[in-house]
Order: C-alpha cells, then sequence, then structure tokens
C-alpha cells in the first residue's frame, strides 16, 4: 500500500518539475512608494462603512486602499512621505452604540494603522465633504466641523498628535484654514468667523468679517479651492468670490462672474458634489459645468470651463467624455484634470432606447461609477479607469 | 463621428443628465435629508396612514410625489414607512430641515419638515435627489446635504427619510 502512494506522489512530483517553468512564488505585502503628485485617492465617502481607494493615474493601477469608517472625513495627506491621517466615525455595535470619533493615524508606505488621536464625537458628515475639515499650510493643525445641531469647530494638533480644544461657531459651518495659525468658517449671514490660534493651538483671538455675499439671493457653495493667499468660492448664480487669507482678518475682494448673461439665462451653472478645482502653478480655475438652471448645481456635470485666475477670462472649454459628480486638478508641473465619471456600459443608441421608453432608472442601476483622466490644457481624454467607486464624492490628489 | 451619431450622443447626454437628477444617486450607499421637532404634528399623524387622495394626489413611494420637492435620500414609503413615520427598528431623529412645497391639488404651500430615520443600516431603495430650495450646509435648517442622524439624539446609521406636513405657510 505504502509502495503505491510513495509511487503516485512521485508521479506527482515528477509531472510538477517538468512543467514547472515559472519559478516559486514567495506572496508578500506590497508597500508604497515614495507619493508622486500623479497619484489620486477616491473617497467612497457616504455609507456605513466608507472606503478610500488609491490609484496611480498614469497606468490606471489601483494601488491601495484605506477602510475609513462612517461617512468619510475625508484624508489628510501631507507630503514629504509623512503619516496619512483620515478622519472617522465608529460606532461600538458597528451600526449602533456608542460613537466615537477619530483621527486615525496610517503609514504611508504600509497604509498599516500605527495610532489615533480620539476628537469629540459630534463631527459633521455631510454628502459634500470639503468645508467639512481642513489642515493648515504646513500640517501642524487640523480643524474640523462639528454639528449636533450646535455649530462647534474642533482644533486638533497634529505635530504633537494630540486634542487641543473645541470652540463655539455659532452660525457658521464650512472651515477653512488660512495660514499656520489661523482659520475661518462660512456663516448664515454671508460673513466669516475667523480664529487666530496661538502656537499650541489655543484661540487667542477671534471675530467676524462683514457680509461679502447674500445667502439667500446668491449663496456661495461651502466648497472652496486655496489659491496663494486667497480661498475662492462659487456661487450658485455664477460668480467668484475671492477671499484674501493672507492677514489675520480674512478680507473679501471683488466678485467676478465666470457666465455671461447669455449664459447664466441658458441655465449654464456649476454642477456635481465637487464642482470647483484650481492649478495654483499656472493660476488656472476649472469648474464643472452643466446647463440644467435653477436648483441644479448638484447635478452631474458635461463639460469643464477653465479661467485664468487673474484675468477672469475663460480660456478653454472641455466637453467631457462622460458627465462628472466631481472634479481634481493635479499638481503636476503640466497637470491632469481627474472627473468622477458616469459611465454606462451600453452603447449610446440602447441608453436612449432605454430613456425613450420610461427606463431611466435603470440607466443608473447600470451605470458605473469611474475616474476619467484629462490633459488639462488640451481637455483631451488620456484615460478612463473603471469601477473606481459606488458613492463619487470626493477625490484628492497627493 | 456622423452627423446622426453626434445627435445621438447628444440626446443620450441630455436624457442622462435629466434622468440623473432623481436616479443617479441610486447606487450610492445611502444618504440623507432631516429636519426639526417631529412631536407636534397632527396634520402628520394624520396623513401617516392615508393613501394617495384628491386631497394629497401621487404615491408615497414615487421620488415625483409633491411632498418630496427638497428630499435628498431613501423614501420610508419604500423601506417600512410611510412619507410621515420611520420604519420599524429604527428611530426618528429630532433635528430636520425644513422644506416649502406646492400641493397640486388645493394649490398651497406646505412646510414640509424632512425627519431622517436612524438606525440599522442605509435602506438602499427608492433614492429620490430633489434639491428645490436646497442651500449650502452653512444655511443649515435649509440644507439637504447634512446627514441629520449623526450628531442627533438618535446617532445611529441613517436609514431614510420621510417628509412630514408641519401646515400650511403664511400667505402673509
Amino acid at each position: 500500500m505504502s509502495r503505491i502512494l510513495v509511487l503516485v506522489i512521485s508521479g506527482y512530483l515528477i509531472s510538477f518539475t517538468a512543467q514547472a517553468d515559472l519559478s516559486v512564488d514567495l506572496p508578500f505585502v506590497e508597500k508604497l512608494k515614495a507619493p508622486d503628485h500623479s497619484w489620486v485617492w477616491v473617497i467612497d465617502g457616504v455609507g456605513d462603512f466608507t472606503k478610500s481607494r488609491l490609484f496611480d493615474t498614469t497606468n490606471g493601477k489601483m494601488l491601495g486602499m484605506l477602510s475609513t469608517g462612517y461617512w468619510s472625513g475625508g484624508l489628510v495627506l501631507p507630503s514629504g512621505g509623512r503619516d496619512i491621517y483620515a478622519i472617522q466615525t465608529h460606532y461600538s455595535r458597528s451600526t449602533r452604540g456608542e460613537r466615537t470619533d477619530i483621527l486615525a493615524i496610517y503609514d504611508p508606505q504600509t497604509l498599516l494603522p500605527k495610532g489615533e488621536i480620539e476628537i469629540p464625537p459630534r463631527r459633521m458628515s455631510g454628502l459634500i465633504q470639503k468645508g467639512l475639515s481642513s489642515v493648515t499650510a504646513d500640517n501642524n493643525f487640523l480643524v474640523v466641523q462639528n454639528f449636533t445641531p450646535a455649530q462647534s469647530i474642533s482644533i486638533i494638533d497634529l505635530s504633537n498628535q494630540r486634542f487641543v480644544a473645541e470652540i463655539e461657531s455659532p452660525g457658521c459651518t464650512g472651515v477653512y484654514a488660512n495660514s499656520s495659525v489661523t482659520f475661518s468658517a462660512i456663516c448664515g449671514d454671508g460673513s466669516l468667523m475667523w480664529v487666530q490660534m496661538n502656537a499650541s493651538g489655543n484661540v487667542i483671538d477671534k471675530g467676524f468679517t462683514e457680509p461679502f455675499f447674500d445667502s439667500y439671493e446668491d449663496p456661495v457653495a461651502a466648497d472652496g479651492v486655496r489659491v496663494d493667499d486667497q480661498w475662492l468660492y462659487a456661487s450658485h448664480n455664477g460668480y467668484v468670490y475671492p477671499v484674501d487669507v493672507s492677514d489675520i482678518v480674512p478680507v473679501a475682494a471683488e466678485r467676478w462672474s465666470f457666465l455671461s448673461d447669455q449664459e447664466r439665462a441658458a441655465g449654464w451653472r456649476f454642477g456635481g458634489f465637487n464642482h470647483i478645482n484650481a492649478h495654483p502653478q499656472s493660476r488656472r480655475l476649472f469648474i464643472l459645468m452643466q446647463d440644467g438652471g435653477e436648483d441644479s448645481y448638484e447635478e452631474p456635470g458635461t463639460e469643464v470651463w477653465v479661467f485664468d485666475i487673474d484675468s477672469h477670462e475663460r480660456v478653454a472649454r472641455f466637453e467631457l467624455e462622460h458627465m462628472a459628480m466631481g472634479l481634481e486638478v493635479s499638481l503636476e508641473d503640466k497637470p491632469h484634470l481627474y472627473t468622477s465619471a458616469v459611465v454606462f456600459p451600453i452603447p449610446t443608441w440602447a441608453v436612449v432606447m432605454l430613456a425613450v421608453f420610461g427606463h431611466e432608472s435603470s440607466l443608473m442601476d447600470i451605470a458605473d461609477f469611474g475616474l476619467d483622466i484629462y490633459e488639462a490644457e488640451t481637455g483631451e481624454l488620456e484615460r478612463t479607469i473603471e469601477n473606481v467607486t459606488s458613492t463619487p464624492t470626493l477625490m484628492q490628489g497627493w | 463621428m456622423s452627423r446622426f451619431d453626434k445627435w445621438l450622443e447628444r440626446r443620450a447626454r441630455n436624457i442622462a443628465r435629466k434622468t440623473s437628477r432623481r436616479f443617479f444617486l441610486a447606487k450610492l450607499g445611502t444618504v440623507l435629508v432631516g429636519a426639526s421637532a417631529y412631536p407636534l404634528l397632527p396634520i402628520a399623524r394624520s396623513q401617516a396612514t392615508a393613501l394617495a387622495s384628491e386631497t394629497d394626489p401621487g404615491s408615497a413611494e414615487d421620488c415625483e410625489y409633491w411632498r418630496y420637492c427638497a428630499i435628498d435620500g431613501f423614501l420610508c414609503a419604500c423601506c417600512g414607512g410611510t412619507a410621515s413615520s420611520c420604519p420599524p427598528g429604527t428611530a426618528l431623529s429630532p433635528i430636520t430641515w425644513i422644506g416649502t412645497c406646492r400641493n397640486p391639488a388645493d394649490g398651497k404651500n406646505y412646510i414640509i419638515s424632512y425627519n431622517d430615520c436612524c438606525g440599522q443600516s442605509a435602506c438602499g431603495r427608492c433614492q429620490c435627489m430633489r434639491n428645490e430650495g436646497d442651500k449650502p450646509i452653512y444655511l443649515t435648517s435649509q440644507a439637504n446635504d447634512i446627514n441629520w442622524c449623526s450628531g442627533s439624539a438618535a446617532d445611529m446609521v441613517y436609514n431614510c427619510s420621510i417628509a412630514a406636513i408641519m401646515g400650511v405657510e403664511d400667505e402673509a
């Protein structure tokens, strides 16, 4: 019996070695190389268990992911290979129980958790995640918007990895770091609350600016973009409101229109969940646009309009290959434009037929949320990466 | 690309864009809404079990239902509740946001409280996103992009959203 067994095993071994042209694998766990401006995080930001996935846009490969808890608060991506931070909410029994809010700290090479800072369990969660937190330019402090519905702001010292303080922000929601020790929040009356901290993160002064926009007639989206010393906010009616933050107290500059009267009348507005971004090196502003008219500002964009931030002139207008829910611009010297693409994996005529015969809802059942990568100067589509997210709420270039 | 192909492409884009307003979030794993305190709603209670009627036309499981003019979330009527009640096993968020919707039956504007129901998990049925009158998050009481379960007394995960009548808008 045992002789037969030995013969059988020998037969297998001989057979195996005879065909073994490939070398033996030694399974291991990958590590990330140093981050690159061609990498982008796609935040699957809304849901019970959110995910953030990292892609290399030069080849379309997914590089890794992070699990980011209930309704992600987004990532903080310091430069220079420093740790990654993720603002998270967790419940002790998965979807219920005691709530804990943390700033999770991840190693940027292994993506393994290496620590956490507990923060007040009151952070605001929302569909649009810009403005819910902001990191200072030197990456020393993070400010996080809270909502219970009382509004307050948590200050976290990243350098010393500690929660510093929670301050009230009555009537103001949407936080933006201004300098290494100042930040502001957008208030319901169209003004800004400004705050000055000391080197430890404790508040030493605060106040309110005069209103600089009409929050009911022409509200700005709480989705600002930083270019040098200015925050730029786009409004529902098609204006850019610049705010200079080089001093402790922010100063609003004169608004400028990114629509002609004809375009405004034709219903052109910004669109999607993250509709505005910039390339600071070339001082170009990119806005995701659609022509759905009033109250259409969260509809998918069909075009991207590019503006010179200084002259306010539109320098380019691209029709997108796929309609999109958000846009991001890489910090490469020769930038790329990333859009959260809504892709229908069926021929165009089939899309039309489904719509014509009243099955529009089926369209969205088959829609795939991908990532389109365009050459930002020409608007030429370089690549579509399919199936990158189920909730296209935020992209963060590294 | 032929002229016909271009026309088809453009038509498909337009259809898709207009379609998406109601349906594109159907794939998303969730969403929000909410608003103020529920207690005080005798009208809403009386409506809670009502079916479509001449005075309250439409289906509560239909995104086009008039009360949903400013909603953003899964319709509780598709999840075990109604237009003004939460499904079993969930909790009503006591904080909420308010919209104003015109009832086509009597032509009056009604004040609607969009409460989130919280607990279990995201319902995932009858996603409906209508932003009529929606405002940014710094105007919190009119913002439907906020998760109104989070931070409330019902601090659990989001399940679905209701649209309860608070009263008739004062025409003065």
